[in-house]
């Protein structure tokens, strides 16, 4: 957890710093120090989540629900909340990807693991 | 007093922004366009003035013969005069430049419309299924002329009397517009401005010959013989699109004009009016008579009476013999009243002259109801394509039963809850470029066209303003936007509610800036 919250940080306050997609890019590092694909997809949803869900409510409750309102009218969502679920479902999504795509990056770097078969 | 309501289509961002300007010489306040440097539409110290419509014709057609295809001469007095070409260039993103040559007479360049072309004139091919004729046509229109209408603005920003006001308005140029005067002194007038062509009577209403010089547009009419009129002995001066001259005006300015249906109201109640209030003209503004149905609603109704065929018919009946012809957005009955109008115009004139704007326009509601109150058994009501001869008691039965089979269709059998008028009209101020989301839409208005109030689907009241130009400035203004055109503002669309609510905000005039409410913003730096 106190790993989560660390990259979590990490992301919130280097996002306004660097282009959007730069948070996928972070989180594809992050899965190559996974240990399992179960860890590198819990841990992508997670910091996504958290850093996404943090900056998205602050932004809410500061003004930007007018505009989110429009967007989701536009997209046909109905309700700002609407908008703001959908967009944390697509990043729990995008999040647990980055990770793992780190994961099996590493994977491929990795010498076949030997069969005990042929020892 | 002034009162100002410009209707004009509704967009958001708002076309205007309210402005109050303080500079050495002036204290104006009012609203603009924004980017223009002044107030368009407002008052200062000393006069106020506001604007309509004024419908002058001030664009023509010629048709040109050209010596040859190339398009470098051209027929005009008995003479081949030489036609002048430019080059324009549209500069296309990540495409290449497309450049465009225009050809240009003494009349205006020559403006391709190509369905419109005469099969008589010049070279015909036909390129993609559109008749194209090299022989051109000439465009004259005021608006290519150079004009300087800011100054006009300017001036009137600065004006301190009537005679700088008169002073202003020549200036002015394309659009004509009527500019409604009040001042200090307690002098009120109305002056029709702009550059308007002096013309004979109908002249320019048909495609003229380009080869004969008479066609040309000769003169414009002089300032001073421009319509106006300056302290009247009824007190009031106005202007609602209508015709702005008696019928021994000289000149010629259009053949169209908007029917007097809302001038007639407005000049109703100010008429009964002994002082005007700020509240009385708010209230005139919001008027929502309808002229048209009062005069012609107790002969449909007889129409109607003996043949109600159900209970929905007969409710529908007794809610139009009960209606106060007033267009509220609350009440059923003036959608019942439009619909069944516009069955009535589709039986009347059709079968004579097919689908409107096709090949013609249909006559306007000053015709029909001219035809109601005085020829209801003209020929126009006879539909054409049946043997027995209609007259307007058949139509408008007909119509009748079609509106209320129509209506129940589409809303159901709860006349009172789902056949109200801010449900079937209502109005849609969309985003200028369209885009879903960032317009505000059904907005449950009342009014309607040719009522004082004339709130449509997509057009209204764009500024309401009202001033009193007593010792003490009192004014009271509101526009369907808001101040800012960031759509995730807060001042995006603030006073749209209020707005359609009839409400109007006080207006802070004062020329010292501790006087005024708000906040200070300081531009610039101090070296």
């Amino acid at each position: 957890m106190k790993r989560i919250l660390i990259i979590s940080l990490i992301c919130f306050f280097g996002l306004p710093f660097t282009p959007w997609w730069m948070l996928w890019v972070v989180l594809g590092i992050c899965g190559w120090f996974a240990t399992t694909p179960k860890e590198a997809m819990s841990m992508g949803a997670k910091v996504a989540t958290l850093t996404w869900g943090i900056k998205i409510g602050s932004e809410f409750f500061t003004g930007g629900s007018i505009l989110m309102q429009r967007v989701a009218d536009m997209m046909g969502l109905g309700s700002s909340i609407g908008l703001v679920i959908a967009t944390l479902v697509l990043v729990v999504f995008l999040g647990g990807l980055s990770t793992m795509s780190g994961y099996q990056l590493k994977m491929l770097f990795l010498p076949p693991a030997t069969s005990p078969k042929n020892m | 007093m002034l009162a100002n309501d410009p209707h004009l289509g509704l967009n958001l961002p708002s076309i205007w922004y309210a402005m109050h300007l303080v500079s050495p010489n002036q204290n104006v306040m009012g609203v603009t366009l924004p980017g223009t440097p002044g107030i368009i539409i407002g008052f200062n110290d000393h006069i106020s003035w506001g604007l309509t419509n004024g419908y002058d014709d001030v664009m023509d057609w010629y048709d040109i013969q050209f010596k040859d295809s190339t398009m470098t001469e051209y027929f005009h007095d008995n003479k081949w005069k030489p036609t002048q070409k430019i080059v324009e260039k549209f500069k296309i993103k990540g495409g290449k430049t497309f450049s465009d040559t225009i050809t240009f007479t003494h009349h205006g360049p020559i403006v391709w419309d190509t369905p419109y072309q005469t099969l008589s004139l010049g070279e015909k091919s036909i390129r993609n299924s559109i008749r194209q004729v090299s022989t051109g046509r000439a465009l004259r229109w005021l608006a290519h002329d150079e004009s300087n209408e800011l100054r006009t603005f300017y001036l009137l920003n600065t004006a301190e009397n009537y005679a700088d006001y008169v002073h202003a308005l020549e200036y002015f140029n394309c659009p004509g517009q009527n500019f409604a005067y009040a001042d200090v002194e307690g002098n009120i007038a109305l002056w029709h401005a702009g550059n308007t062509p002096a013309k004979w009577a109908k002249q320019g209403m048909f495609i003229s010959d380009g080869a004969d010089p008479r066609y040309d547009w000769q003169a414009t009419v002089p300032h001073h013989q421009k319509p106006h009129v300056k302290n009247p002995g009824r007190g009031y001066v106005g202007s609602a699109n209508q015709h702005p001259t008696t019928s021994d005006y000289p000149y010629f300015l259009s053949e169209f004009y908007w029917a007097s249906f809302r001038w007639n109201q407005i000049h109703t109640r100010l008429d009964t009016l002994q002082s005007a209030t700020i509240n009385d003209m708010l209230e005139i503004q919001l008027d929502n008579r309808s002229v048209f149905a009062e005069k012609t609603m107790p002969i449909i109704l007889r129409t109607w009476k003996n043949h109600l065929k159900n209970d929905l018919e007969k409710q529908t009946f007794t809610i139009l013999s009960n209606w106060d012809y007033e267009m509220n957005g609350h009440s059923p009955a003036p959608t019942l009243y439009r619909y069944w109008y516009g069955i009535l115009e589709e039986l009347t004139w059709e079968d004579d002259l097919g689908i409107d704007n096709e090949r013609f326009i249909w006559p306007y509601r000053d015709k029909m109801m001219e035809l109601i109150l005085t020829n209801p058994k003209s020929h126009w009501f006879d539909d054409k394509t049946t043997i027995q001869i209609e007259t307007f008691s058949h139509q408008s039965l007909k119509a009748f039963h079609k509106m209320v089979s129509d209506l129940q269709n589409k809303y159901g059998d709860d006349i009172l809850k789902d056949w109200i008028w801010a449900k079937h009209q209502g109005t849609d101020i969309n985003h200028v470029a369209n885009i879903p989301g960032l317009g505000m839409m059904g907005l449950p208005t009342s009014g309607g066209s040719d009522i004082p109030n004339a709130t449509g689907t997509t057009f209204g009241p764009s500024w309401r303003l009202v001033v009193d130009m007593g010792e003490k400035k009192l004014a009271y203004g509101i526009y369907p936007g808001g101040q800012s055109g960031f759509p995730g503002s807060a001042y995006y669309d603030n006073m749209i509610d209020d707005w359609v609510n009839g409400i109007a905000y006080p207006l802070s005039f004062s020329e010292k800036a501790s006087d005024i409410s708000g906040e200070t913003i300081i531009l610039g730096n101090d070296k």
